[in-house]
Formats: structure tokens, sequence, C-alpha cells
């Protein structure tokens, strides 16, 4: 049994309120708007709240008889990139394992079955650093289901494509573990024993639009006519064909490691391609928004940010969706918007008002934007849509 | 070629010695050289680090043409000498230094910093092309050692949470193979060339 009743006040003085309760092998939904304290009740569970983050802890909590404890709750976090730790995928899942006391030759056999069951033994002997972030969060799950765990509390699925999010939820429905995931998409919700929503938080998105050019579709803004992109020397993308004028937008979907990511670095020029023509400057919202945000003060960030809470912090101690979205806004700054994966870790009310948002924008100001995501709804907000 | 780990430190570590002992022989530093190359032929970070090689013989310049030469050959097979390490497995590297006597902890730690060394590499290279998009001149310079010191920050948190949620206790992942023909092939010439440099220093 888990019990969190109480409130934690980080070292920077902010206070959560927590409230939460779960049996044994029960599973939950946890949900909530953005920098609502998800994340920091999925801390609490396991105990990187208080142990690494310091900051007061008070009140009761029991998780199965003993403190937040990383033995009982295996916790998968947002950002997969920072919780690979091994060069080869079998050695990512089998690391966990060898610290809880196994041989190796047990642990990399349990490895073996985990990711078959997964259907990702494919991907078994490649190399950690060559994998896409939907393919290193589904090796970060089969960890998690490897492991000897009572409890695997999961920081949002943000990453996967949706084909193989609903698998994976659907195998973690079928462990006998207890299992807490915190997402922001309800359709996932299906077939878990309760939903909880944590109250407060939210982030009230007020931008800032220059109303005075036009609506109408303009001048082309990026050409592609079979285009071929590189990632290294080897090809990902083969005979791509489209056109973006002032004014669109375009979404490109696809599954985990299609190349999604990759055509966006092409256009910014950071990949090697041939057929693709750019008539404008590129701005560009990196995956791990971090990358892009180099000011002291959000409001240094981007213009389009009005009476917003976040202006006067720095950038990068923001929260992972918070941090998204200033990235999302700096990059409406040129003429050409690249966003990848602008939706992942925000509530579904901020991340269809900042989508539409920057839509709109775009056909106002005469700019072209492209959006790779694993979202169902956001290529229906868009003009264009590629599949790859 | 993959080596052996074991083989692979031993194998650099004569190699480089024999090139002291020698007394930067570029007879000797050509051999190394040789020896790297055919054990791992990518030598992309030569390339990169070309700007220091470089610069090292602009410097030995000032002493003497035969020295320079000498120097920078010396300093060339030293350099891919010490990258026959790179082509071993970290999981595999840290078995090895714990086989040599280097504890489990310390040794494990070794090859998480030649991983993050990988990861902060990328980090820095992501930080530079956002930076090139929305500035021009020394800006990127400046911006990207902005955007990259909070991102390394971030990143050793990150790391700390990574691990203790894995519930790291000190121990490697990984096994120590056996060394096969070519592995002890490598660590034999590596071994004679050393005896030879030695005979060299004597007479």
């Amino acid at each position: 049994m888990i019990v969190v009743k109480g409130e934690y006040t980080y070292p920077n003085g902010r206070t959560v309120k927590l409230e939460f309760e779960m049996n044994d092998r029960e599973k939950v939904f946890l949900t909530g708007k953005t920098g609502s304290g998800k994340s920091t009740l999925l801390r609490v569970l396991n105990g990187l709240i208080p142990e690494v983050y310091g900051g007061k802890l008070r009140g009761t909590v029991s998780i199965y008889g003993s403190t937040g404890n990383n033995r009982d709750v295996f916790l998968i976090t947002q950002y997969p990139e920072e919780q690979i730790l091994c060069e080869t995928v079998v050695e990512e899942v089998a690391f966990p394992l060898v610290q809880r006391g196994l041989e190796w030759k047990e642990a990399v056999e349990i490895a073996f079955n985990t990711l078959k069951k997964l259907e990702l033994e494919e991907i078994a002997e490649k190399k950690t650093f060559e994998l896409s972030d939907g393919q290193k969060q589904a090796v970060i799950v089969c960890e998690a289901l490897a492991c000897d765990c009572k409890c695997i509390a999961i920081d949002e699925l943000a990453h996967l494509h949706p084909d193989l999010v609903k698998n994976v939820v659907s195998y973690l429905l079928k462990d006998k573990r207890a299992i807490v995931l915190s997402e922001h998409r309800k359709e996932l919700s299906e077939g878990f024993d309760r939903i909880v929503k944590v109250a407060g938080g939210g982030i009230e998105l007020r931008i800032r639009k220059n109303r005075s050019s036009g609506k109408e579709v303009g001048k082309p803004l990026v050409i592609a006519k079979n285009a071929v992109v590189y990632r290294g020397n080897r090809k990902i993308i083969d005979k791509l064909s489209f056109t973006l004028r002032e004014g669109e937008s375009l979404a490109v979907v696809g599954k985990n490691g299609a190349g999604k990511t990759s055509l966006l670095r092409a256009i910014a020029g950071f990949e090697k391609c041939e057929g693709i023509e750019i008539n404008g400057k590129v701005g560009m919202a990196f995956q791990y928004p971090g990358y892009g945000l180099s000011s002291f003060r959000v409001a240094d960030e981007t213009q389009y940010i009005e009476g917003l809470t976040l202006s006067e912090r720095h950038p990068h101690s923001l929260s992972g969706g918070e941090k998204r979205l200033v990235a999302v806004l700096k990059a409406l700054k040129y003429k050409i918007v690249l966003l990848d994966e602008p939706s992942a870790g925000m509530d579904e009310e901020l991340r269809y008002s900042l989508v539409k948002n920057v839509i709109e924008i775009c056909r106002e100001e005469k700019k072209a934007v492209i959006i790779a995501t694993h979202d169902e709804k956001i290529p229906e907000m868009c003009d264009k849509v590629i599949e790859l | 070629m993959k080596v052996e780990a074991r083989t692979a430190i031993l194998s650099s570590l004569f190699l480089t010695s024999s090139v002291y002992v020698s007394g930067f022989s570029p007879v000797f530093s050509l051999a190394v050289f040789a020896i790297s190359i055919s054990v791992n032929p990518e030598v992309k970070i030569l390339k990169k680090l070309s700007p220091l090689l470089l610069y090292f013989f602009l410097s030995s310049l000032l002493l003497s043409g035969t020295y320079a030469i000498k120097a920078t050959l010396a300093l060339l097979s030293i350099l891919t000498a010490g990258l026959i390490v790179s082509t071993v497995n970290s999981a595999e590297f840290s078995k090895a230094l714990n086989y040599f006597g280097v504890p489990e902890s310390w040794a494990f730690q070794v090859s998480l910093a030649l991983r993050m060394f990988k990861i902060l590499e990328n980090d820095v290279a992501r930080c530079f092309e956002a930076s090139k998009l929305e500035s021009g001149g020394i800006r990127v310079y400046l911006n990207t050692l902005k955007a990259f010191s909070a991102v390394a920050v971030l990143r050793s948190v990150a790391l700390a949470e990574a691990l203790y949620c894995k519930g790291y206790a000190g121990k490697i992942p990984g096994e120590l193979r056996k060394p096969g023909k070519k592995d002890l092939a490598l660590l034999t010439i590596s071994i004679i060339l050393f005896i030879f440099s030695i005979f060299k220093f004597l007479f």
C-alpha cells in the first residue's frame, strides 16, 4: 500500500501539496495540468525527493511500509535521453538487475526475454546512442518491467508513437505490479482501475499577436522535390516531395525512428540532404528544448509571451513542459518555424491552445511552420500532413 | 577491430611507452602509428585534433626542424595508440580496470565519464546548431557557451537521478571476454616493440 499525505517544499521555496493513495497491484492513471505537481509526487514515491533533490517533505509517506525508495518503486522520468547509462540496449536493460545483485548472464537472459515481450529484440544489440528518443523510452520501460520492483511509476510516455504507446500501456496493464502512469493523453486511461486528478498548476497562455498582415497563402518557403535526407551516410528519407508556402502549416508524422527529426534537421541545414530548397531564415524548437535557450530571463527569449508568470525566471529553471513552451515561442521569431514534438509534456488544454496559436500566428505573419509530432489531433489542425 | 579490453589497455600502454623509451625515435613512432591505425582505422578524431598537432609542430620549430618532426610524429603515434582503447565497449573497459585492481565503483565511474563525454559532445553540437540559427559571428560561441553551461549542469543532475532510479550499487554491468588470436598478436607485437625500445635506450 502506498500513502502520501503532506506537502513538499523545493529548495527554491516552491511548495507542492501531495495527496495520494494506492493499493497493491492497482493501476492508477495520474492526470493534471502542466506544473500541477505530478512529477513531484512520482519523485516522492521512489525517494528522489528528498534523497536527491533536498528540500522539506512534511506529512506521511508510506511506500509499502517504508519511506520513498528506489527498490520498491521504479521511476521512468520524462526525458529518455537522460536515463540511458550504458552503451548497448541489452546492457542498459540488464543494468538495474545487476545492481540488484543478479549475475551478468542471468541479467542478460531476463533482459533479452523482456525485450522480446515488447517486440524490441531487433534492437537488443544496438548502441543506445543510435536509438530515437521513442526507442530509448521503450528500452527504459523494458528495464522497469525486467526488475523485481513492486510499483512502476511512469512520468509520461510522450516520446512513443501512438501505436507503440498503446502496446506498452496494454502490456503494463497486464503486469501484476502496481502501475502509476502520469499522462496528459486521456485516451490512454482506458483499462486503468482509477483516474487521479492532481489539482492546481496550469499555465495561462496569453500570446501577443501581430494582426497587421493578411491571411492569404503566399510564396513558397520550403520546396522539397524528390528530396533525400541522410543521417551521417545513411539514407533516412527517399523521394519526398512537398511545397510549403507562407502562412501554411505542415505536420510530419511517422513511427519512432522514421526520420521526422532528421527531416527537420535537414531543413535547418544540420543534416545532409538533396532536393530541398529553403527561402527564409529558419528557427527550430528542439526535442530537448534547453539547447536553444541561452538568455538569463524567459522574457529575453521571446517577444510572444504576454503577462506570463514565468517571464522573470531563468529558462533552464522551468519544468519540462514550460521550457518546451518557451522554446516553441522563441522559434516563432523566424520565417520558417520547425517544431520537434512541441506538445510533449503539456496538458491537453495547453497543448492544443499552443499549436492553434502557433498556426494562427504563422498564417497572420506569413510564416511557415513544420511540426513533427506523435499527437493524433495536431495533424488535423495543420494545412498539410506528411507520413514518413 | 574490436580489441579485448585488457589487451587494449596493455597494448596501448606498451606502445606509448615504447615511443617515450626510444627517445621519440621516428622509426618507433611510425611503427606505433602503423600498428595503431591497423587496429583502429577510425581517425576522425585525429582530423579534429589536427589544429593541435599543427600548433605543436609550429611551436616545436622554435627548437629545431628535426626536433619538430620527431616530436610531432611521437605525439601523433601516442594519440593513435591511446585511441586503441576507444574500440573497447565501455562496460568491458571498466571490467578490465577492475581486473587490474581499480575498485569496482571507480572503474564504473570511468566508463560513465567516457559515456558522458559523448553525450556532452552531442550537447555542445546541438547548442551550437541552435545558436547558429539565431545569431552570427562571435555571438554564436557566446550563446553556445551560455546554453551549454546550463545544459551541462542539468545533465549532471539528470545523471544522478538516473543512477538513483536504477538503484546504482556500484556494480559494473557486462563481462570480460577471453582474448582472441588477433588480441594476443597485438599484445605480442606491442611487447616486442617495447623490448626493442629498451634496447635502443640502453645501447
